[in-house]
């Protein structure tokens, strides 16, 4: 009995939809289609102008960035270079004499 | 005029013609995005969005399918896209919620929903269908609520899922069977109701 009452409830769940009337816009919803297909259309998504200049921000400090980081890699290297040009001039080493590649 | 013939002086910028074709299918649009979105809000939105795409894509319409066809493609299209963005919201409300309490939690939680069209012998009936709807997966939610509440024909379902009418049919029958099943629990939860 139990089984029974259940399925007819779940029966008349499913059909609960049949034969409803159709759900309408509201009467405005024309104008306010209306009004968006009033302004120029783009392509794709427009971008806010604040997202717009934070992202050209980020990217002039990611190259500012990567300039520093080269240029302080390069006087590094001048300076190292530096330092073994001081030792073997210490030790009287050349190119010539002993073919070190310096 | 038949609707293709509205179509393509849609897409000659004909505004009264797009005025033509939106009162032939504005309640397919928002009575569909209603009972996909369960939020007159959304669904107004949605609409809002299929038109404005009708208009400016309208040139791009091929024929291969009528012209309702392609509308409610846009539609269902929509639909899915608004619920996944509703549920990536929801998600990120869910994870603010954790670091802040202040943000109130899962505020994009759906409110029980009553469908504009059901009468009031119907209504509570229909609220439990839309919540059992609401836990379908994505394919059975549509073959569902394009046949059950809309009332089409399984080949003008097949046309919009783009998919074989043999298929429809078994999402038909999956998306009965778990809507039974989610019914049932919800029946012996509730101790006969």
């Amino acid at each position: 009995m139990k089984q029974k009452d259940e399925n007819r409830w779940v029966e008349d769940v499913l059909n609960s939809m049949e034969g409803v009337e159709k759900a309408r816009p509201a009467e405005d919803l024309y104008g306010k289609i209306e009004r968006r297909i009033a302004v120029p259309f783009t392509k794709g998504r427009t971008v806010s102008l604040t997202t717009f200049s934070a992202a050209a921000a980020s990217i002039v400090l990611l190259i500012v960035l990567n300039m520093m980081a080269l240029t302080g890699n390069r006087k590094q290297d001048n300076r190292k270079q530096d330092e073994v040009s001081s030792v073997a001039r210490y030790y009287d080493i050349t190119n010539e004499s002993e073919g070190l590649g310096i | 005029m038949q609707p293709e013939e509205i179509l393509i002086l849609v897409a000659k910028g004909d505004k009264n013609a797009f005025g033509q074709l939106y009162a032939l299918f504005k309640d397919k649009v928002y009575n569909t995005s209603i009972s996909y979105l369960q939020q007159e809000n959304d669904a107004e939105e949605v609409t809002q969005d299929v038109f404005v795409e009708v208009y400016h894509n309208a040139g791009t319409y091929k024929g291969d399918a009528s012209v309702s066809t392609w509308i409610y493609r846009i539609t269902v299209n929509k639909c899915l896209d608004r619920i996944r963005y509703n549920n990536r919201q929801k998600r990120f409300s869910f994870i603010t919620s954790i670091f802040n309490k202040d943000t109130g939690g899962l505020q994009h939680d759906r409110p029980h929903f009553d469908h504009p069209g059901v009468g009031a012998e119907n209504r509570e009936r229909a609220a439990i269908l839309f919540s059992a709807i609401r836990q379908l997966p994505e394919n059975q939610q549509t073959a569902f609520i394009l046949k059950q509440i809309e009332g089409l024909s399984q080949r003008e379902i097949s046309q919009i899922m783009d998919l074989g009418e043999k298929a429809v049919e078994s999402l038909l029958q999956r998306a009965k069977a778990n809507l039974r099943k989610i019914l049932s629990d919800y029946y012996n939860s509730n101790e006969g109701l």
